[in-house]
């Protein structure tokens, strides 16, 4: 089971990109027993992303109400052992709440499980300025450990802009393979094995 | 745990050592009355308040969609007008797809006809930054229900 963990702040689009990425992997699986699950976190009580997803008709399990990366990382062992015996899937996604540090998601499984995972964070390029501004540390907290970072919304800035967003990306994550673009299109075949080609070197 | 008007404050502050740096206090608010819109809670995460709600609508899909984006439009103008940053506000709004109507007019001319349904379920949360939960609380009650 290889483990995928979606971080990055609230609203970037993980979710779109999620939705891509799992239907990729599904696409192009080997068709033997469950290719992919998804693991949906949500801060809120109420669930939303899941019943989206779940619409979709993509095996989705859920935490609500808590973040897997601290409060609730005992319910994301539990979740992640169940998924395990459940479906033994050859991918795992993990969305995490758009208020989770995924390193601190991928120690606990590490730790308590003994498993790895890697990191993928969606950048939003439009709000990154002032999202920054407003919480720097938090924001490279997503950022630092990513192996694959994904910087969406490029369509509503202008070039010299994203231009910026991706050097300041850069900064804070020189080792980390960037890749712009808008995550409502759908991207080609050849975009997805070249970013879980990435994954997989670091797996 | 704190009594204020018309609501309990349950407080379950705890530290820990994720990499946030921050403590987290959980506040539930339970409502002597309940709004149309029901399940109005409201928590909090490190830097971030969380407004979850939910609840039915009698209403179509289409009327109910368009209301609900007016709303929650109108929650995002309130929340930056009062200072906040909004970190997502989303709402899922769907219909009760299991409804049918069942009609005669005469004793064999039986007639099932699915519905879109009349009850729209709604599941949705605003998660900003720089606003009071009772602010927020407000806000959402005001605005959505």
């Amino acid at each position: 089971m290889k483990i995928v963990v979606l971080g990055g702040f609230l609203g970037s689009g993980k979710t779109t990109v999620l939705i891509q990425l799992a239907k990729y992997l599904i696409k192009n699986g080997n068709n033997t027993g469950t290719q992919v699950v998804i693991l949906e976190n949500e801060i809120s009580k109420e669930g939303v992303d899941n019943q989206l997803l779940s619409k979709m008709e993509f095996k989705v399990e859920n935490i609500f109400a808590g973040c897997i990366c601290c409060s609730s990382s005992g319910q994301l062992c539990a979740a992640v052992e169940t998924i395990e015996k459940q479906y033994d899937p050859q991918w795992l996604l993990i969305e995490a709440t758009g208020m989770a540090c995924p390193d601190s998601i991928c120690t606990t499984l590490k730790k308590e499980l003994n498993l790895s995972a890697v990191i993928l964070t969606v950048v939003d390029a439009k709000r990154w300025k002032r999202i920054v501004r407003a919480m720097e540390s938090f924001v490279v907290s997503q950022l630092t450990k990513a192996s694959v970072v994904l910087c969406t919304k490029i369509d509503f800035i202008s070039e010299e802009h994203l231009n910026n967003v991706l050097r300041e990306i850069k900064k804070y994550v020189n080792h980390a393979d960037c890749y712009p673009l808008c995550a409502l299109d759908e991207q080609t075949d050849e975009f997805w094995r070249s970013v879980i080609g990435k994954l997989l070197e670091v797996l | 745990m704190v009594v204020g008007k018309n609501m309990v404050i349950e407080e379950e502050g705890h530290y820990h050592d994720c990499c946030c740096e921050h403590d987290h206090a959980v506040f539930n608010y339970s409502y002597d009355k309940e709004p149309i819109i029901s399940g109005v809670n409201v928590t909090l995460h490190g830097k971030a308040v969380i407004g979850s709600f939910s609840g039915k609508i009698e209403g179509t899909y289409e009327n109910t969609l368009d209301e609900m984006k007016r709303r929650l439009q109108r929650v995002a103008k309130e929340v930056e007008d009062s200072g906040g940053l909004i970190g997502h506000i989303k709402a899922f709004v769907k219909e009760d797809a299991g409804s049918c109507m069942i009609s005669l007019t005469e004793k064999d001319d039986l007639q099932v006809k699915l519905c879109n349904g009349n009850r729209i379920f709604i599941n949705g949360a605003s998660i900003v930054f720089n606003i009071a939960p009772d602010d927020l609380e407000k806000i959402i009650k005001k605005i959505i229900k």
